[in-house]
């Protein structure tokens, strides 16, 4: 049975770690709309594992969310493209964003579009968690050399962006 | 990290920092997790007991059974991964060819400037459809497609994709419009209207800003009136 005080901590866990779980579903999906989503189908796998009677309490609930988040996104990109899921298709539009988007997340959007679902899960581990090569290993279930190979790829996709960081910043200097 | 990717890291950092939700987008995603987490929880004990029972008839056994818990990795507790479920069988079929899917939904819309229209979709098993384009500037787009099987009624499915409560159409079917206010007058930057179907089907319309400057065309009224029209589904099937 799921208590009262259960229900507040995931809900108190849920509100304190959506914001940051929806800044990485953006840079998996590059759309807000179906980040959105993919937070909620986590936050969703999150609560099941939470009041799971078996098996403890979760470790550590961030890092639980966050692995669920990538593999979500990366089961579903595996589903979307056998036609399984009818709602998640739509490629990416300025107008998907709730505000306006920044020229530099549109630019980004763009860079990012050609990358493989396990390549974007690299990079989000990777630069957005600031993950090791290791961690980021453990966390996708893959090779820790794989993990190098998609990072690589993934950072030169990204490279004219990163580039342009540089000039700006030495322009400020 | 070498220099490359730490302005890798200062790049996605900047870029995401402007997506933070506001609290009541918060509430609203926490809202939506958290019922489908209490759906998804449902469906996965009612599937431990169908198995449990299966198993329990073909091996006449009644003790021993326990299922795998969440597959552990090193360090960090891994979550499961759903596998993919067949979707069940419709009792209609959509009512348009894929490469109409745009015509279709501009056919629906008040009289303006239409660009950039793009369909898409599949046949065979899982069927599904959808389109965007651009009315005035402002972005509109139509997903169709097979809901998932799910214990629960429409309601619940309804409620679980749309993250909201669903209100029932007489046809049976459940509808719910996120994003716009309730009286359905002024428009914000996104509208979704979503539509569960007792025979299975998912369908979305929204309306959104689409080229910069450009605001929203559709408000909820439009959008559901869109939504529950009847061109989407070939209805003689």
């Amino acid at each position: 049975m799921t208590t009262a005080g259960q229900l507040g901590e995931f809900e108190e866990f849920a509100r304190a770690r959506a914001p940051h779980l929806l800044r990485s579903a953006w840079l998996l999906c590059g759309d807000r709309h179906l980040a959105e989503d993919l937070v909620q189908e986590t936050l969703a796998k999150v609560y099941v594992r939470w009041h799971r009677r078996l098996g403890g309490r979760i470790e550590n609930p961030a890092a639980y969310a966050q692995t669920a988040l990538v593999r979500t996104f990366i089961s579903g990109r595996r589903r979307r493209s056998s036609g399984e899921l009818p709602y998640a298709d739509v490629p990416d539009a300025a107008g998907d964003d709730h505000a306006p988007a920044s020229e530099l997340r549109l630019a980004l959007a763009a860079a990012l579009d050609g990358l493989t679902p396990l390549d974007r899960a690299v990079l989000v581990l990777r630069y957005l968690e600031d993950l090791s090569v290791a961690e980021t290993a453990d966390r996708l279930g893959a090779s820790p050399g794989a993990v190098r190979t998609r990072s690589s790829r993934a950072l030169d996709r990204i490279r004219p962006l990163l580039d342009q960081e540089l000039v700006g910043t030495q322009e400020e200097q | 990290m070498d220099d490359r990717e730490m302005r890798a890291t200062a790049l996605l950092d900047e870029v995401t920092r402007g997506l933070v939700p506001d609290a009541a987008s918060t509430a609203r995603l926490v809202a939506g997790g958290t019922a489908r987490g209490r759906t998804l929880r449902r469906r996965r004990q009612a599937g431990t007991a169908f198995a449990a029972a299966a198993v329990l008839a073909v091996v006449g056994v009644a003790a021993g059974l326990s299922s795998a818990p969440g597959g552990g990795a090193r360090g960090v507790d891994v979550p499961a991964v759903d596998s993919p479920e067949p979707a069940p069988p419709g009792t209609r079929r959509v009512g348009f060819d894929i490469e109409k899917g745009a015509a279709v939904l501009e056919s629906l819309l008040p009289a303006g400037d239409v660009t950039r229209a793009d369909s898409w979709g599949a046949d065979g098993e899982r069927p599904r459809r959808g389109a965007r384009l651009l009315l005035d500037g402002g972005r509109v787009s139509m997903m169709l497609g097979r809901a998932a099987p799910a214990v629960g009624g429409v309601e619940e499915r309804c409620r679980a994709l749309a993250g909201a409560d669903c209100a029932r159409l007489d046809d049976g079917s459940w509808l719910a419009a996120v994003g716009g206010d309730p009286d359905g007058d002024t428009v914000r930057d996104l509208t979704i209207v979503h539509l569960v179907t007792p025979d299975g089907w998912i369908l979305q319309i929204s309306a959104g800003v689409g080229t910069a400057g450009s605001r929203p065309v559709l408000g909820e009224a439009e959008l559901t009136r869109i939504a529950t029209d009847p061109v989407w589904f070939d209805e003689q099937q």
